[in-house]
């Protein structure tokens, strides 16, 4: 059946058939002017009161209505009910995802359309600061599971026609809802065509938060090309140098494309900091990358294969630690890296009352108590320490860095420097090949411009020259609406 | 061939790179004698015939439209395919004596506790991967390997100027023109570039005749500026050492911190990956010219690495392939070929089908 009957019977049928033990449809049967009506809605989408006030009651209270079917509709539509969300619709495919989004469907006898009304009711979370985009003077609100309220968060932000909200759908079972959000004549025509026909590629039933997603917008490499944020801001300031949003339902995030690996550094708050302390920062945080990466990699190799590379002071203090614990100095770092990850990974996941228990234990039993029963040494203690947290200085970065220095932890041991050294090399050619919606990873430091290195990469220049004579993102250097 | 562009300045800080990581390999073995100084002029002379050499590459590359000299040379028949299996052979050679000249370096300098083989093998599979991705790949991450070289050189050499002492030098060519003469062909011979220009370019976009100008000025600088300070800081010490540039980096220090050999081994090796890289991808056009095919097969890649590799072992496991691979003659004349004879080759018979071709459309 694909399209509605004009038989209400056999419409009546077909919705209690396709919700047969779904305990939330609901039927409200009627007559008006003479004609048979029914009212069809899913319990718990939509706001009983609305629909009472709304639908039911003028309904009730309307007199007589002239003709019957499609004439009874029309008077129902122009004098009884005046929903702001109100439309015909006749495909069954569409009427049935209408009500799953928290639509009521009136039917009436002999009429071969329905008419819908936006009435949804249900519980949205209201807008909370963001737990993991946390901001020293930004504003405090993030996105929530609603997307609609998303897109209205963006639209109080951004007073212009030019902002469009592009609707889509994902999920050959959930039918999500999502929204390209982008600025008309800012972003590029053939990214956002990419990016339809990249969505079109999603083949999974579901779409239950943004990683179902990036999985299918990416394209390979150890760093996404991909970007996520919970905060509207932050989605104002990307779509405004070019960049396309996607918010889909049900998940607080948005997905930001193209998305560049210098924006894994780049916070709200380095710009409503100062220049001069923000580009402090943002170095701080390229410090703490390649802390977080090679450190322990490069501690194993020089403790294992080139101890002469250490200053003497330095190198007895290490060689006296080593000397008193039974494991090699590639084990224990070993052993403690997966030990942090299995504290981080439980104190993630643990019922916060129990989360304070296990950062005790972590601390107090694995950190003092390993170290003084010399079953690790205290360098290799620090520096797993040190790297974790310095991983924490760029969160966006977390899952490649967990993997990468544990990468490099075995380059390390196994073949020394050279094997970190290689290992450098591989990741950056890795992200030198690696675009994301073809402008490079690495743009605008390799393919490299001065201007805007040293506008927005290596420094975070004042407002007054970021003002003016910025690109978008696709204009980046090596993009390929530039050439290289 | 499937085409990706780069610009030239992204091409020649490529060469540029791969060129200084085999300057920073010099061996006293093979510049030879007191007078280390000389080999500054050496190098110097090499740049020079480096560019007088490539003008048979430059005048096929603009006759012949576009087309790379492997894919022009094809075009001319059986003789034309000796082209790309020239170019590819030295390719591999080249590639095969770096890594083996790295290898022995980390044998007699370093001396580690596992075999060097693993080492050329991990970076021959970087440089694999980087072929894999592209020549734009390679050429981006070229960009950043010359900054790192450029920082890391400035430490390492900046701080080794501190032990510069002019009465170390000697006067030039003291001894006569005996140590230039075996300088130049080293200079000559540690570089593919011939064979790279005549592959890549076409593949390279932007002003490329004005690249290579400061190619050539910026490596005979760099190189002559590197022999004068290891001549000025080491003396006479600088010819009884294999490496002298390394035991110069190894004599640095930035107070606590010592031992800078570790960042002078790191730049040579991130320049290695790149010349390599480069090379393969070079192979890669040429078996594809030779196949006639727009990209050659995965395959035609590790057939290469595994070439260079396995010369690479040989180079470092056995003494008389030592000789044969690290002397600077040999590769010399193959450099010397394929900048002045391969060019006209393809040049020759490329043209003379194209003029074939030509009449056969008239008729």
């Amino acid at each position: 059946m694909e399209k509605l009957s004009e038989r209400l019977g056999e419409n009546k049928r077909w919705l209690q058939g396709r919700f047969e033990n779904a305990m939330d449809f609901m039927m409200r049967e009627m007559e008006l002017s003479g004609t048979e009506a029914a009212l069809f809605a899913l319990d718990g989408l939509v706001s009983k009161q609305t629909v009472t006030l709304s639908i039911l009651n003028p309904l009730m209270e309307a007199g007589p209505l002239p003709g019957r079917g499609p004439e009874l509709l029309g008077a129902i539509e122009r004098t009884v009910l005046g929903s702001v969300e109100q439309k015909r619709e006749s495909r069954m495919d569409q009427l049935l995802l209408l009500l799953m989004s928290g639509f009521a469907v009136l039917c009436l006898d002999g009429c071969g359309e329905a008419l819908v009304f936006g009435v949804q009711g249900f519980d949205t979370r209201g807008p909370d600061e963001p737990q993991n985009e946390v901001m020293q003077r930004g504003a405090k609100d993030g996105f929530t599971e609603s997307y609609q309220n998303n897109i209205s968060m963006i639209r109080r932000r951004m007073k212009t026609t030019a902002l469009k909200f592009e609707k889509a759908q994902v999920g050959g079972q959930s039918h999500t809802p999502l929204a390209l959000c982008y600025l008309e004549g800012v972003a590029s025509p053939r990214i956002l065509e990419q990016i339809r026909e990249r969505l079109k590629t999603y083949d999974l039933d579901t779409a239950l938060g943004a990683g179902y997603l990036t999985g299918f917008l990416e394209r390979g490499g150890v760093f996404s090309g991909v970007g996520v944020t919970e905060r509207p801001d932050v989605v104002c300031g990307k779509i405004e140098e070019g960049r396309v949003a996607i918010l889909m339902e049900g998940t607080p995030t948005a997905i930001l494309v193209p998305f560049l690996f210098v924006e894994n550094f780049q916070t709200l708050d380095d710009y409503l900091t100062r220049p001069f302390y923000g580009t402090f920062i943002r170095w701080l945080k390229y410090i703490a990358f390649f802390l977080s990466v090679f450190l322990p990699g490069l501690y194993v190799a020089i403790a294992t294969h080139h101890p002469e590379m250490l200053p003497e002071a330095l190198l007895l203090k290490i060689a006296e630690s080593e000397a008193q614990t039974p494991f090699p100095v590639m084990a224990e770092t070993l052993i403690l890296y997966f030990l942090y990850e299995v504290l981080r990974e439980a104190g993630l996941r643990a019922p916060r009352s129990l989360s304070a228990t296990v950062s005790i234990v972590g601390g107090l039993v694995i950190g003092d108590t390993a170290v003084s029963a010399g079953l690790v040494s205290a360098p290799s203690l620090m520096v797993v320490a040190l790297t974790a947290i310095a991983g924490y200085a760029v969160p966006r970065l977390y899952e490649p860095l967990a993997l990468l220095r544990l990468a490099f932890l075995l380059a390390g041991n196994f073949l020394g420097v050279w094997g970190v050294t290689a290992g450098l090399v591989l990741l950056v050619m890795d992200l030198c090949g690696t675009d994301s919606f073809g402008v490079p990873l690495l743009s605008a430091a390799s393919p490299f411009s001065g201007r805007l290195a040293f506008r927005d990469v290596f420094v975070r220049a004042g407002w007054r020259r970021l003002a003016h004579g910025g690109v978008r993102v696709q204009q980046m250097p090596g993009s390929r609406e530039m050439g290289e | 061939m499937e085409r990706t562009n780069i610009s030239a300045e992204q091409f020649f800080i490529l060469l540029f790179v791969s060129r200084i990581s085999a300057a920073i390999s010099l061996n006293a073995q093979y510049t030879g004698g007191e007078d280390l100084l000389d080999s500054a002029a050496s190098c110097l002379l090499a740049m020079l015939a480096a560019g007088a050499l490539s003008l048979p590459v430059w005048l096929a590359l603009r006759l012949g439209g576009g087309k790379s000299l492997p894919e022009l040379a094809v075009e001319g028949g059986w003789l034309g395919r000796l082209v790309p299996l020239y170019y590819l052979v030295f390719l591999v050679l080249a590639g095969g004596s770096a890594l083996g000249l790295f290898q022995v370096f980390l044998s007699d300098a370093m001396d580690p506790d596992f075999s060097t083989g693993w080492v050329a093998a991990a970076l021959l599979g970087v440089a694999l991967y980087g072929a894999f991705r592209g020549l734009e790949t390679i050429g981006r991450c070229g960009v950043c390997v010359f900054a790192a070289l450029v920082l890391g050189g400035a430490l390492v050499f900046g701080m080794a100027a501190g032990r510069f002492d002019p009465d170390n030098l000697e006067p030039l060519f003291y001894h006569g023109l005996g140590q230039t003469g075996r300088g130049f062909p080293l200079f000559l011979a540690r570089t593919s570039i011939f064979a790279e220009l005549g592959i890549l370019l076409p593949q390279v976009k932007g002003r490329r005749a004005l690249g290579f100008g400061g190619w050539l000025a910026g490596t005979g600088a760099f190189l002559a500026g590197l022999v004068l300070l290891t001549a000025g800081c080491l003396g006479r010490y600088a010819s009884t050492q294999n490496f002298p540039v390394y035991v110069l980096a190894s004599l640095s220090q930035v107070r606590s911190l010592r031992r800078l050999d570790a960042v002078f081994t790191g730049l040579w090796m991130m320049g290695m990956i790149l010349q390599l890289a480069s090379g393969l991808y070079a192979c890669r056009v040429c078996l594809s010219a030779l196949g006639a095919k727009k990209k050659g097969p995965d395959w035609t890649l590790w057939l290469a690495a595994g070439a260079m590799l396995a010369l690479a072992l040989f180079t470092a496991g056995s003494g008389g392939f030592q000789r044969l691979m690290l002397n600077p003659g040999p590769l010399a004349w193959w450099a010397a070929g394929a900048a002045a004879l391969v060019p006209l080759i393809a040049l020759a018979v490329g043209s003379r089908r194209g003029r074939a071709a030509g009449k056969k459309e008239k008729r």
